[in-house]
């Protein structure tokens, strides 16, 4: 029994830790830790306080959720391959590619509605497979590999389009009911986004997958050394992004009914912008399905409230660029200042 | 009195979150002395030299150097106080030439102003070691020792008042040494302070004139090196070993001394008395390094694998762990042919190697203790189909379990990986490759790092592990480790060409000698670097 107690309680806890600390390093600790959800909830005031009503209503509240569905769906799949140590610039034209398949496929019979909207998954994970081919077996740079599939998808979206939009079928009304009906106030699709956090969330912490995903991108050699088959697990994790990218796709055709040539392409920005703004959320440094949930959650109020207040686009963007710099740079300086030292970091 | 230090540290103490890495600190190193400054790991060596070299600044503390207290604590400060660091990291770009190695930071180091200058200061230190300089040759071309030459050239180069080297020979081979002790004997005569931090007691008893011992960031003992024998020095520096073994002096008393028992597993018959051969190496060749390896290891015993870093030892171990593919030659794993295409291949038929660099190789530096400890069984120990789902409760049953056999000293599981000393950081990483059906356990280097308290309990662990039938293999660069292996197998440039003896038979000398290959056996009578004192 007392061989037990070796290893079985903590020695020190956080707190013990933190009560040993000076004021100011307790502080900067803070900031690193909640860096990003101070922000959020510091522009839940600022909105509330210069809008009032029409910011904090529960319309308004809805709009925000239903506007962050597609960038956290998105941003959920770059997280696993973020979290695996690789980096995805394709997402963003697999959603388009996806969403203008589920255009011009989504008819007929509803079994083969279903049988589409897997094809068009289907085709995700195959563009994550490509990817993940191409990282592990050719050893390609992930940003150059992703860069070069990524125009492929696009091509593949011209030989789709011509190069115009396509507009869902007339009997296609349950794919855009999804973002119009619901139960009460709540359309399905916050509910479908919802669901697909679920299972990010499960598929990182509840599977094996999850761990050797975390042990991959933590330490490569090492993890191999372990017995992981790191290429698997990389590839696995190109596929998830894939598919979820392609999901994306599929809702973003659902909410404007027709699929746009280009119209997932700019959620690439916004989702790496998520991602490390969630990076930033309670644990330091590390991609996690609260923290990107957070993290798309956080620039869409920012562009809503602003919005509500009346700036242009361009306001927007400048927003979203400096959060990501203010809130990431925040934290990881934070860090660096705990860990004291000057060099290296 | 004060004037008379070069180096001078008074009640310095600094602190990281819980942990007190320095304690009311003192120390003072006169001109012309070589101070060895020894201690387990986590005694606070690492952080003296950080703070000395301007890296980190004290919590609290004086630190002079020449009577001048530093107040602004800069890499920059430092050096232009005349104080050099080689660090134990290798320092070098490996896609870039000696040269240009050279280059890189030289801008901080007053003495080297120009470029000639510089290239002649070089030529004469290397000339003085004994080692060509070849200033245009890429640097990972390079072998290992040299490579780690080039990097402890930049603090040894020019003047210094305060040189400090922490295990400047870890990556040496015995005529690297024997140039490096030269030119430090040389420094200390024009009046340089040395202070030398290693783990090879030997090593500090032939170089160093003083001695100052920390344990958990205190100077316990300070005096001249001829007062103590290099027992007495173990005894001190290991004395009490568990208190330092602990960060931030969270010791549990009674827990803490659990001896390894291993309980849960029934001792096999000791020592290697089965004559069933698991792996067999017939022949080897691979792409780089190894030209002609043959080798067997039976069930239960432990073969040392003596060679010098860059002999291919390394590279043989990485073979049979699946990391490099084989150009020809057999291997056998129980009488049967053995390929792997991959680690997961070999970890598959309970293969595993415990790597030599562990900080790059082993540890997940942003993990706890739990799952730096799990890697291996992730899969294994999972639930569902195929170990689809993770099983948290049991990954921690067994490295509980794990951790009680092994004799790990830690706070809980779940504490950073970062919070353990090299002993126990490294008895996580041998608990990890216990896995289920382990047949072949592959060890390079694993006390590299490793305090001498906690060695000679790791040496217990492994043993324990063959008295169960697991066949080991063991590389070490300090020969002396070998002496309790069941056999010594000797790499030199590629190929095993001997056994030599062990036991009570076991001779130091003989065995390097023997691991010298022949070429460099001849510059060593040319250069006759050994000089005699």
């Amino acid at each position: 029994m007392s061989s037990q107690n070796v290893i079985d309680r903590p020695v020190a806890t956080v707190a013990d830790r933190d009560a040993r600390d000076s004021a100011g390093r307790r502080a900067v600790r803070l900031i690193g830790r909640y860096g990003t959800p101070g922000v959020f909830v510091l522009l839940l005031i600022v909105f509330g306080i210069l809008e009032g009503g029409m910011f904090f209503s529960v319309s308004n509240f809805v709009n925000v959720l239903v506007q962050s569905v597609i960038p956290i769906v998105i941003a959920l799949g770059l997280t696993i391959i973020l979290l695996v140590g690789e980096f995805d610039l394709s997402i963003g034209y697999n959603a388009s590619l996806a969403g203008v398949l589920t255009a011009s496929l989504y008819s007929g019979p509803l079994i083969q509605k279903v049988l589409v909207l897997l094809l068009v998954i289907a085709v995700g994970a195959l563009i994550g497979f490509l990817n993940g081919i191409i990282v592990t077996k050719l050893g390609v740079n992930a940003l150059v590999a992703t860069l070069g599939v990524g125009s492929l998808v696009v091509g593949a979206n011209y030989l789709v389009t011509r190069g115009s939009p396509l507009t869902l079928k007339s009997d296609g009304t349950e794919l855009t009911n999804v973002f119009l009906s619901g139960i009460g106030p709540v359309p399905w699709v916050i509910i479908i986004a919802a669901a697909v956090a679920v299972v990010m969330w499960l598929v990182l912490n509840r599977t094996t997958l999850g761990l050797e995903i975390k042990a991959v991108g933590g330490n490569r050699v090492a993890s191999e050394l372990s017995g992981i088959r790191a290429h698997r697990v990389i590839i696995m994790s190109f596929m998830i992004g894939g598919a979820f990218a392609a999901i994306g796709g599929i809702l973003l055709t659902a909410n404007v009914g027709s699929g746009q040539v280009v119209g997932g392409d700019g959620y690439l920005l916004s989702s790496f912008a998520a991602c490390f703004l969630g990076s930033a959320v309670l644990r330091d440094g590390e991609f996690h399905t609260v923290g990107t949930v957070v993290g798309v959650l956080t620039i869409t109020i920012g562009f809503n409230g602003l919005a509500i207040y009346g700036v242009g686009a361009s306001a927007q963007f400048f927003f979203q660029g400096a959060l990501l710099i203010a809130a990431v740079g925040m934290s990881t300086a934070a860090r660096r200042i705990i860990m004291g030292r000057r060099i290296g970091h | 009195m004060t004037d008379q230090f070069a180096l001078r540290v008074t009640d310095v103490s600094k602190s990281y979150g819980r942990t007190r890495a320095l304690d009311n600190l003192n120390m003072g190193v006169r001109p012309g002395e070589i101070r060895a400054l020894l201690g387990a790991n986590g005694a606070g060596k690492s952080t003296l030299i950080k703070c000395v070299a301007g890296i980190i600044s004290p919590d609290v503390g004086i630190l002079e150097v020449n009577g001048v207290p530093q107040t602004k604590f800069s890499v920059r400060n430092a050096v232009a106080a005349g104080i050099r660091v080689a660090h134990q990291e290798l320092m070098v770009v490996g896609s870039m030439t000696v040269a240009e190695n050279l280059t890189l930071g030289a801008r901080l180091s007053a003495t080297t102003s120009s470029p000639r200058q510089r290239d002649r200061l070089y030529r004469e230190l290397f000339d003085e070691w004994g080692i060509p300089f070849t200033p245009s040759a890429v640097m990972r071309d390079l072998a290992p020792p040299i490579q780690a030459t080039i990097s402890l050239s930049k603090a040894l180069v020019g003047d210094s008042r305060v040189l400090l080297l922490d295990e400047p020979t870890g990556a040496l081979g015995p005529v690297e040494v024997e140039g490096l002790f030269r030119i430090i004997r040389r420094k200390a005569r024009e009046g340089t302070a040395v202070v030398y931090v290693s783990h090879r007691l030997a090593e500090v008893a032939r170089l160093c004139s003083d001695v100052t011992i920390l344990r958990s960031g205190r100077d316990v003992y300070s005096g001249e090196i001829s007062d103590v024998t290099e027992d007495e020095l173990a005894e001190i520096i290991t004395r009490d070993h568990a208190e330092t073994a602990f960060t931030g002096g969270s010791v549990r008393g009674d827990a803490v001394r659990t001896a390894p028992t291993l309980a849960t597993h029934p001792p096999a018959p000791s020592r290697s008395n089965s004559d069933r051969v698991v792996l067999d190496l017939s022949h080897l060749v691979l792409h780089s390094g190894v030209k002609d390896a043959s080798l067997s290891v039976r069930e239960g015993e432990v073969v040392g694998l003596a060679g010098l870093v860059g002999s291919g030892r390394s590279e043989l171990l990485e073979a049979i762990a699946g990391v490099r593919p084989i150009v020809s030659g057999e291997m056998t794993l129980n009488g049967v042919q053995y390929r792997p295409r991959d680690p997961y291949a070999a970890v598959a038929r309970g293969i595993i190697m415990v790597p030599e660099e562990r900080a790059a190789q082993a540890i997940f530096a942003t993990r706890d203790i739990l799952f730096n400890m799990s890697t291996s069984r992730f899969r294994s120990l999972g639930r569902g189909p195929g170990g689809f789902f993770s099983a948290p409760r049991a990954y921690a049953d067994r490295a509980r379990e794990l951790a009680r056999d092994l004799g790990l000293k830690a706070g809980a599981l779940t504490d950073d990986i970062g919070s353990l000393s090299g002993g126990n950081q490294q008895k996580v990483i041998l608990g990890r490759a216990m896995i289920d059906g382990l047949t072949v356990l592959l060890l390079d280097e694993p006390t590299r790092g490793v305090d001498v308290g906690a060695r000679a309990d790791f040496q217990r662990q492994i043993r324990e592990l063959a008295s169960r039938g697991v066949a080991i293999i063991y590389v070490a660069s300090e020969l002396s480790e070998l002496s309790a292996c069941d056999r010594i197998v000797v790499i030199t440039e590629g190929r095993t060409i001997t056994e030599a003896p062990t036991g009570v038979d076991f001779n130091e000398e003989k065995l390097t000698a023997l691991c010298f290959p022949r070429s460099e056996l001849q510059a060593i009578a040319a250069n006759s670097p050994f000089e005699t004192e």
